[in-house]
């Protein structure tokens, strides 16, 4: 392990504390917002004096009768559910045949494949919302659950891909020799050898299935159907300048449950992220 | 070995290939189709034309909404991979209290966009609640109407995307510095070289392959970002913070031109390509100097 002297040190720790308060003072500073009082949000915040006086949990409630916050969280639970359960099925298939299979321009296909991922969902959007019109599929929940798992496929296959790669292929030859199927020994032999990798993708999936703006936004009008994300701009609509802590508390409605699974299963986010990328 | 003759290959890609079939693939080549004609929503009969495309491209508002999209990425894309790479050499120091820096950047990037853009809008206010102009007071500086001038607007909308997207880069750029054989770095003191020359001759080397896969992921993220700038800004104040996303959505959903928004959904597909082949122009390009 390295030796560092203390001027090093120093700059080091400086570095440190300067990009710490970038990260963190935004979410911190949200949260203490949410938690005041009408009179004391007039009260001038700057970087050394912005925690509430008294704690007034009540600006939750508050938000979520007025607004609705508990229509839209259960709609965002409903599709991160719907999302990440149909995802995975829909790529399992596909990343056992890219992990099992010997056939040529695998690498092509794989390639072909994480260049859906980067195609953005503004521009699926436009002829989605044509072609659901027509179907009259806008305004439907599974609708829009579709548009979802299609989304995250591509970077879950291309996950579940690597993850099923780890796997021994003595294991299926074991199985195949005691009368599996190739299903069953995708079913019986790889995924439940592959659940750390499952975790992964999940939680993966989940967080990006919450945040999704786009989607909801561009195709749903109907407000009973909204998630937290597209939900959480009415409030911005009717609390900005007035009562900016509701517009808070929203707000921490929002990122809470993302940020939990953040600090408590930070591990397996980092092992889905890592993976991406450097088998991208 | 034994050949994978009764290996339907076509049934097990079956799920995969019909749900990229129908939502991307169809809509990728009927968004180009759109484009090519005067699509409107609400109005049934259309016609192939290329007047949308002259349409946008002799609007004087494009070439502001190229520009913006241009500063936006090249800002946010060299900060996110900056301060990424700062992160990941802090983490490697393995100094006490460093892993904190880990959460804290991974935090940023999982709050949603809109409430990303929500929160940095409420920071950037002028009003009571507007922590950053106070804190300017409280050191003597002067208030700034961030949102009300077009280039503090755009500088808030760059911050604000440094804040979310450095989490990504980070983590990989920190991966990547883990992988280095501690060996080279032995080596290198053995050679006398002092820190700033491993930097600069085995760490950054070494660490180029992950940057230019990071570069191009951030880009594209990048170039795709939508909701923390529509939360922050809406585009505004005028088109100050309009990118391509944003007009993209403001022509077809708020103009109800299908046709004239399929044609900078387009310009983004084709922006994708050309920043992301310029990178690996430039990156090559030092690889023979």
């Amino acid at each position: 392990m390295h030796k560092y002297t203390l001027p090093t040190k120093i700059l080091l720790y400086s570095f440190f504390a300067v990009l710490l308060v970038f990260f963190l003072l935004p979410v911190v500073y949200i949260i203490a917002l949410s938690l005041k009082s009408a009179e004391q949000i007039l009260d001038p915040v700057h970087l050394f004096n912005f925690f509430p006086k008294q704690l007034q949990f009540s600006n939750y409630g508050a938000v979520m009768k007025n607004i609705e916050m508990d229509v839209y969280l259960l709609n965002s639970a409903k599709l991160v559910v719907t999302t990440s359960i149909g995802v995975l099925l829909a790529a399992f298939p596909s990343a056992y045949a890219l992990s099992r299979g010997k056939f040529k321009r695998k690498n092509l296909m794989l390639i072909g494949i994480l260049f859906f991922q980067m195609v953005s969902p503004i521009i699926i959007s436009i002829p989605i919302y044509w072609f659901y019109s027509k179907l009259h599929m806008l305004n439907t929940y599974y609708g829009i659950a579709l548009i979802y798992i299609a989304i995250h496929l591509p970077f879950t296959t291309f996950l579940m891909k690597g993850v099923f790669d780890a796997i021994p292929e003595d294991l299926d030859e074991a199985a195949k020799i005691d009368g599996c199927s190739r299903f069953g020994v995708m079913v019986r032999i790889l995924i439940p050898s592959a659940l750390p990798g499952i975790a992964s993708a999940t939680i993966f999936n989940s967080i990006n299935a919450w945040s999704q703006f786009i989607i909801p936004f561009f195709l749903l009008s109907d407000n009973k159907l909204y998630p937290v994300s597209v939900g959480i701009l009415q409030a911005q609509g009717s609390y900005q300048d007035l009562s900016t802590h509701y517009l808070a508390a929203a707000g921490v409605i929002g990122l809470l449950p993302a940020v939990l699974l953040v600090i408590f299963l930070q591990k397996f986010i980092l092992r889905a992220l890592i993976a991406g990328a450097v088998k991208g | 070995m034994k050949k994978e003759g009764n290996f339907k290959l076509v049934y097990w890609f079956l799920p995969l290939a019909v749900i990229l079939v129908f939502f991307y693939l169809y809509p990728l080549a009927d968004a180009i189709r759109l484009s090519f004609t005067n699509t409107r929503i609400g109005k049934l009969d259309s016609v192939y034309t290329v007047r949308s495309y002259i349409r946008v491209f002799s609007d004087p508002d494009l070439l502001i909404v190229l520009r913006n999209t241009l500063v936006f990425v090249v800002f946010t894309v060299f900060f996110q991979l900056f301060f990424g790479l700062l992160v990941g050499l802090l983490l490697e120091t393995q100094l006490r209290g460093m892993g904190i820096l880990k959460v804290a950047m991974i935090t940023a990037w999982v709050v949603p966009g809109v409430i990303a853009g929500i929160t940095w809008n409420i920071m950037f206010s002028s009003s009571a609640w507007g922590v950053i102009n106070n804190t300017f007071e409280l050191f003597g500086g002067n208030r700034v109407p961030f949102m009300t001038r077009p280039a503090t607007a755009l500088l808030a909308t760059i911050i604000t995307n440094v804040w979310r997207g450095t989490g990504f880069s980070g983590i990989l750029q920190y991966g990547a510095l883990r992988g280095i054989d501690p060996q080279l770095y032995e080596a290198a003191d053995i050679d006398g070289a002092n820190s700033r020359q491993k930097f600069f001759r085995v760490t950054l080397p070494l660490l180029k392959p992950m940057l230019m896969i990071n570069l191009v992921l951030i880009t594209i993220a990048t170039v795709n970002t939508y909701d923390a700038i529509w939360s922050l800004t809406q585009g505004g104040p005028g088109i100050a913070t309009t990118v391509l996303s944003l007009q993209t959505y403001k022509s077809t959903f708020l103009r109800m031109n299908l046709a004239q928004g399929a044609v900078y959904a387009v310009l983004m597909i084709v922006s994708s390509i050309v920043f992301t082949t310029i990178y690996l122009r430039l990156m090559k390009g030092q690889d023979h100097a």
